[in-house]
Protein backbone atom coordinates (compact mmCIF):
# COMPACT_ATOMS: atom_id res chain seq x y z
CA UNK A 1 0.00 0.00 0.00
CA UNK A 2 2.96 2.32 0.35
CA UNK A 3 5.66 2.63 -2.25
CA UNK A 4 9.29 3.28 -1.70
CA UNK A 5 9.85 7.01 -1.58
CA UNK A 6 12.05 8.15 -4.43
CA UNK A 7 13.84 10.60 -2.25
CA UNK A 8 13.84 10.95 1.51
CA UNK A 9 10.42 12.51 1.90
CA UNK A 10 10.99 13.44 5.52
CA UNK A 11 13.81 15.76 4.63
CA UNK A 12 13.53 19.35 3.61
CA UNK A 13 15.02 20.72 0.45
CA UNK A 14 14.73 19.85 -3.20
CA UNK A 15 14.47 16.27 -4.39
CA UNK A 16 17.75 14.65 -5.32
CA UNK A 17 18.64 13.79 -8.89
CA UNK A 18 18.93 10.19 -10.08
CA UNK A 19 21.52 7.93 -8.46
CA UNK A 20 23.97 7.96 -11.36
CA UNK A 21 24.01 11.76 -11.36
CA UNK A 22 24.58 11.87 -7.60
CA UNK A 23 27.34 9.29 -7.72
CA UNK A 24 29.13 11.02 -10.56
CA UNK A 25 28.92 14.37 -8.76
CA UNK A 26 30.40 12.89 -5.59
CA UNK A 27 33.23 11.26 -7.50
CA UNK A 28 33.97 14.63 -9.11
CA UNK A 29 34.16 16.31 -5.71
CA UNK A 30 30.88 18.26 -5.89
CA UNK A 31 30.60 19.47 -2.31
CA UNK A 32 27.11 20.93 -2.83
CA UNK A 33 25.84 17.50 -3.80
CA UNK A 34 27.42 15.95 -0.72
CA UNK A 35 25.85 18.67 1.45
CA UNK A 36 22.45 18.00 -0.15
CA UNK A 37 22.80 14.28 0.57
CA UNK A 38 23.73 14.98 4.18
CA UNK A 39 20.58 17.07 4.54
CA UNK A 40 18.32 14.61 2.77
CA UNK A 41 19.42 11.29 4.21
CA UNK A 42 20.97 11.92 7.60
CA UNK A 43 17.63 12.16 9.46
CA UNK A 44 16.59 8.70 8.24
CA UNK A 45 20.06 7.33 8.87
CA UNK A 46 19.95 8.62 12.45
CA UNK A 47 16.62 6.86 13.00
CA UNK A 48 18.06 3.64 11.62
CA UNK A 49 21.20 3.84 13.74
CA UNK A 50 19.15 4.65 16.82
CA UNK A 51 17.46 1.28 16.58
CA UNK A 52 20.75 -0.39 17.49
CA UNK A 53 22.59 1.97 19.80
CA UNK A 54 21.92 3.39 23.21
CA UNK A 55 21.36 7.09 22.57
CA UNK A 56 21.24 9.95 20.07
CA UNK A 57 24.90 10.71 20.58
CA UNK A 58 25.99 7.20 19.67
CA UNK A 59 23.64 7.28 16.67
CA UNK A 60 25.29 10.45 15.41
CA UNK A 61 28.72 8.86 15.78
CA UNK A 62 27.53 5.90 13.73
CA UNK A 63 26.08 8.11 11.01
CA UNK A 64 29.24 10.22 10.77
CA UNK A 65 31.29 7.06 10.54
CA UNK A 66 28.94 5.70 7.88
CA UNK A 67 29.26 8.83 5.74
CA UNK A 68 33.03 8.48 5.84
CA UNK A 69 32.52 4.86 4.76
CA UNK A 70 30.34 6.08 1.88
CA UNK A 71 33.14 8.33 0.66
CA UNK A 72 35.67 5.53 0.90
CA UNK A 73 33.41 3.18 -1.01
CA UNK A 74 31.72 5.40 -3.60
CA UNK A 75 34.34 4.78 -6.28
CA UNK A 76 33.47 1.10 -6.12
CA UNK A 77 29.68 1.54 -5.96
CA UNK A 78 28.25 -0.52 -8.83
CA UNK A 79 24.56 0.43 -8.64
CA UNK A 80 23.42 -3.12 -7.92
CA UNK A 81 20.99 -1.53 -5.49
CA UNK A 82 19.62 1.97 -5.06
CA UNK A 83 22.24 4.33 -3.67
CA UNK A 84 20.22 4.99 -0.54
CA UNK A 85 19.88 1.24 0.10
CA UNK A 86 23.63 0.87 -0.24
CA UNK A 87 24.17 3.78 2.18
CA UNK A 88 21.67 2.30 4.64
CA UNK A 89 23.50 -1.04 4.58
CA UNK A 90 26.64 0.78 5.61
CA UNK A 91 24.79 2.51 8.44
CA UNK A 92 23.24 -0.73 9.62
CA UNK A 93 26.57 -2.55 9.61
CA UNK A 94 28.29 0.20 11.58
CA UNK A 95 25.38 0.53 13.97
CA UNK A 96 25.32 -3.22 14.65
CA UNK A 97 29.02 -3.24 15.37
CA UNK A 98 28.65 -0.26 17.65
CA UNK A 99 25.62 -1.82 19.32
CA UNK A 100 27.50 -5.05 19.97
CA UNK A 101 30.50 -3.19 21.31
CA UNK A 102 28.23 -1.23 23.59
CA UNK A 103 26.65 -4.54 24.62
CA UNK A 104 23.26 -2.92 24.70
CA UNK A 105 21.48 -4.55 21.84
CA UNK A 106 21.14 -7.90 20.21
CA UNK A 107 22.77 -8.06 16.79
CA UNK A 108 20.51 -9.02 13.91
CA UNK A 109 23.02 -11.46 12.51
CA UNK A 110 23.55 -13.57 15.59
CA UNK A 111 19.94 -14.60 15.83
CA UNK A 112 18.14 -17.45 14.26
CA UNK A 113 15.19 -17.68 16.57
CA UNK A 114 14.92 -14.81 18.97
CA UNK A 115 11.95 -15.17 21.23
CA UNK A 116 10.32 -11.96 20.06
CA UNK A 117 10.36 -13.19 16.48
CA UNK A 118 8.29 -16.29 16.87
CA UNK A 119 6.15 -15.93 19.95
CA UNK A 120 2.41 -15.69 19.62
CA UNK A 121 1.61 -12.45 17.89
CA UNK A 122 -1.63 -11.79 19.68
CA UNK A 123 -1.97 -8.37 21.19
CA UNK A 124 -2.28 -8.70 24.96
CA UNK A 125 -4.30 -5.50 24.95
CA UNK A 126 -6.27 -6.24 21.84
CA UNK A 127 -9.80 -7.36 21.33
CA UNK A 128 -10.64 -10.82 22.58
CA UNK A 129 -13.14 -13.38 21.57
CA UNK A 130 -16.69 -13.06 22.81
CA UNK A 131 -17.38 -12.96 26.51
CA UNK A 132 -14.25 -14.78 27.62
CA UNK A 133 -12.85 -11.68 29.30
CA UNK A 134 -16.03 -11.11 31.24
CA UNK A 135 -16.01 -14.67 32.58
CA UNK A 136 -12.53 -14.43 33.97
CA UNK A 137 -12.25 -12.26 37.07
CA UNK A 138 -8.53 -11.80 36.42
CA UNK A 139 -9.06 -10.54 32.90
CA UNK A 140 -10.35 -7.01 32.53
CA UNK A 141 -12.59 -6.28 29.57
CA UNK A 142 -10.52 -6.25 26.42
CA UNK A 143 -12.83 -4.63 23.96
CA UNK A 144 -10.97 -1.63 22.58
CA UNK A 145 -12.35 1.74 23.53
CA UNK A 146 -12.39 4.25 20.69
CA UNK A 147 -9.70 6.88 21.03
CA UNK A 148 -10.73 10.49 21.27
CA UNK A 149 -10.25 12.35 18.00
CA UNK A 150 -8.17 9.63 16.38
CA UNK A 151 -7.67 11.57 13.17
CA UNK A 152 -5.61 14.53 14.17
CA UNK A 153 -6.90 16.62 17.04
CA UNK A 154 -4.89 14.60 19.48
CA UNK A 155 -2.03 16.36 21.13
CA UNK A 156 0.62 15.60 18.59
CA UNK A 157 3.59 16.52 20.73
CA UNK A 158 2.59 14.34 23.67
CA UNK A 159 1.60 11.50 21.41
CA UNK A 160 4.96 11.68 19.73
CA UNK A 161 6.75 11.63 23.05
CA UNK A 162 4.83 8.52 24.08
CA UNK A 163 5.62 6.84 20.78
CA UNK A 164 9.29 7.68 21.01
CA UNK A 165 9.50 6.32 24.53
CA UNK A 166 7.74 3.16 23.43
CA UNK A 167 10.10 2.80 20.47
CA UNK A 168 12.95 2.91 22.97
CA UNK A 169 11.61 -0.11 24.78
CA UNK A 170 11.25 -2.28 21.67
CA UNK A 171 13.81 -5.00 20.94
CA UNK A 172 16.30 -3.79 18.30
CA UNK A 173 14.95 -6.10 15.59
CA UNK A 174 11.39 -4.86 16.02
CA UNK A 175 12.54 -1.29 16.19
CA UNK A 176 14.56 -1.38 12.99
CA UNK A 177 11.70 -2.99 11.08
CA UNK A 178 9.05 -0.51 12.23
CA UNK A 179 11.47 2.37 11.64
CA UNK A 180 12.00 1.36 8.04
CA UNK A 181 8.40 0.38 7.31
CA UNK A 182 6.29 2.94 9.15
CA UNK A 183 8.60 5.87 9.79
CA UNK A 184 10.37 5.82 6.44
CA UNK A 185 7.92 4.05 4.12
CA UNK A 186 10.07 1.19 2.83
CA UNK A 187 8.14 -1.78 1.44
CA UNK A 188 8.32 -5.20 3.08
CA UNK A 189 10.42 -6.54 0.19
CA UNK A 190 12.90 -3.73 0.59
CA UNK A 191 13.14 -4.26 4.33
CA UNK A 192 13.72 -7.99 3.88
CA UNK A 193 16.51 -7.29 1.39
CA UNK A 194 18.08 -4.59 3.52
CA UNK A 195 18.05 -6.63 6.74
CA UNK A 196 18.49 -10.04 5.08
CA UNK A 197 15.49 -11.53 6.85
CA UNK A 198 12.60 -13.61 5.55
CA UNK A 199 9.20 -12.16 4.70
CA UNK A 200 7.60 -14.14 7.52
CA UNK A 201 10.13 -12.86 10.02
CA UNK A 202 9.71 -9.27 8.82
CA UNK A 203 5.95 -9.60 9.21
CA UNK A 204 6.13 -10.92 12.76
CA UNK A 205 8.59 -8.25 13.85
CA UNK A 206 6.46 -5.48 12.34
CA UNK A 207 3.30 -6.94 13.81
CA UNK A 208 4.70 -7.14 17.31
CA UNK A 209 6.16 -3.65 17.12
CA UNK A 210 2.88 -2.09 15.92
CA UNK A 211 0.91 -4.02 18.50
CA UNK A 212 3.17 -2.80 21.23
CA UNK A 213 2.96 0.84 20.13
CA UNK A 214 -0.81 0.68 19.75
CA UNK A 215 -0.95 -0.55 23.33
CA UNK A 216 1.11 2.43 24.48
CA UNK A 217 -1.11 4.89 22.65
CA UNK A 218 -4.19 3.15 23.95
CA UNK A 219 -3.11 3.50 27.57
CA UNK A 220 -2.33 7.16 27.03
CA UNK A 221 -5.35 8.14 24.94
CA UNK A 222 -8.00 6.26 26.87
CA UNK A 223 -6.65 7.75 30.09
CA UNK A 224 -6.78 11.17 28.38
CA UNK A 225 -10.41 10.75 27.54
CA UNK A 226 -11.21 10.16 31.21
CA UNK A 227 -12.06 6.51 30.74
CA UNK A 228 -10.41 3.68 32.53
CA UNK A 229 -7.39 2.45 30.59
CA UNK A 230 -8.04 -0.98 29.17
CA UNK A 231 -4.91 -2.34 30.74
CA UNK B 1 -16.99 -20.30 5.05
CA UNK B 2 -15.81 -20.47 8.65
CA UNK B 3 -16.12 -17.37 10.70
CA UNK B 4 -13.09 -15.62 12.10
CA UNK B 5 -12.63 -15.02 15.81
CA UNK B 6 -10.96 -11.98 17.37
CA UNK B 7 -7.65 -13.72 18.10
CA UNK B 8 -7.25 -14.73 14.50
CA UNK B 9 -8.29 -11.25 13.38
CA UNK B 10 -5.60 -9.61 15.49
CA UNK B 11 -2.99 -12.08 14.26
CA UNK B 12 -3.79 -11.21 10.66
CA UNK B 13 -4.00 -7.42 10.90
CA UNK B 14 -0.48 -6.80 9.61
CA UNK B 15 -0.87 -9.21 6.71
CA UNK B 16 -4.19 -7.55 5.88
CA UNK B 17 -2.66 -4.08 5.83
CA UNK B 18 0.11 -5.40 3.57
CA UNK B 19 -2.64 -6.73 1.27
CA UNK B 20 -1.12 -10.14 1.63
CA UNK B 21 -4.12 -12.28 2.62
CA UNK B 22 -5.53 -14.78 0.16
CA UNK B 23 -8.98 -13.88 -1.16
CA UNK B 24 -10.87 -16.27 1.11
CA UNK B 25 -9.09 -15.16 4.26
CA UNK B 26 -9.56 -11.53 3.33
CA UNK B 27 -13.31 -12.08 2.97
CA UNK B 28 -13.42 -13.68 6.41
CA UNK B 29 -11.32 -10.82 7.79
CA UNK B 30 -13.56 -8.06 6.41
CA UNK B 31 -16.60 -10.11 7.36
CA UNK B 32 -15.40 -10.11 10.94
CA UNK B 33 -15.05 -6.30 10.91
CA UNK B 34 -18.70 -5.91 9.98
CA UNK B 35 -19.86 -7.97 12.94
CA UNK B 36 -17.33 -7.02 15.64
CA UNK B 37 -17.19 -3.40 16.76
CA UNK B 38 -14.15 -4.02 18.95
CA UNK B 39 -12.05 -5.33 16.09
CA UNK B 40 -13.22 -2.50 13.85
CA UNK B 41 -11.92 -0.03 16.45
CA UNK B 42 -8.76 -2.04 16.85
CA UNK B 43 -7.95 -1.98 13.13
CA UNK B 44 -8.50 1.78 13.01
CA UNK B 45 -6.20 2.24 15.98
CA UNK B 46 -3.47 0.25 14.27
CA UNK B 47 -3.86 2.51 11.23
CA UNK B 48 -3.64 5.63 13.40
CA UNK B 49 -0.52 4.23 15.07
CA UNK B 50 1.12 3.68 11.68
CA UNK B 51 0.13 7.17 10.55
CA UNK B 52 1.49 8.79 13.70
CA UNK B 53 4.77 6.93 13.30
CA UNK B 54 5.08 8.47 9.85
CA UNK B 55 4.61 11.91 11.37
CA UNK B 56 7.31 11.69 14.01
CA UNK B 57 9.69 14.61 13.71
CA UNK B 58 13.05 13.65 12.18
CA UNK B 59 16.22 15.39 13.25
CA UNK B 60 19.32 16.02 11.20
CA UNK B 61 22.96 15.99 12.14
CA UNK B 62 24.28 18.62 14.53
CA UNK B 63 26.06 21.53 12.89
CA UNK B 64 29.33 20.28 14.26
CA UNK B 65 28.95 16.80 12.79
CA UNK B 66 27.92 18.30 9.48
CA UNK B 67 30.94 20.58 9.42
CA UNK B 68 33.24 17.68 10.25
CA UNK B 69 31.81 15.68 7.35
CA UNK B 70 32.06 18.54 4.87
CA UNK B 71 35.73 18.90 5.85
CA UNK B 72 36.18 15.16 5.42
CA UNK B 73 34.65 15.47 1.96
CA UNK B 74 37.11 18.22 1.00
CA UNK B 75 40.05 16.11 2.18
CA UNK B 76 38.67 13.08 0.37
CA UNK B 77 38.04 14.87 -2.92
CA UNK B 78 41.55 16.36 -2.83
CA UNK B 79 42.95 12.83 -2.65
Amino acid sequence: MRGMPEADTQSPGPALPADDVVVEALRCGDEDMFAALLTAWSPGMLQVARAYVADEHAAEDVVQDAWVGVLRGIDKFEARSALRTWVYRIVINRAKTRGVNDARTVPMTSLTAAKEDFGPAVDPGGPRAGSRGADDPLAPPRTPVAWPSPEGEILALEVHQHIERALGSLPARQRIVITLRDMQGYSSDEVCALLEITAANQRVLLHRARTSLRGTLDRYLTAQSGKEPTR
Amino acid sequence: MTTMNCDEFVRLVTAYLDEDLDAGTERRFTGHISECGGCDVYLRQIRVTVTELGHLPAHGLTDQARETLLNAFRDWSAR
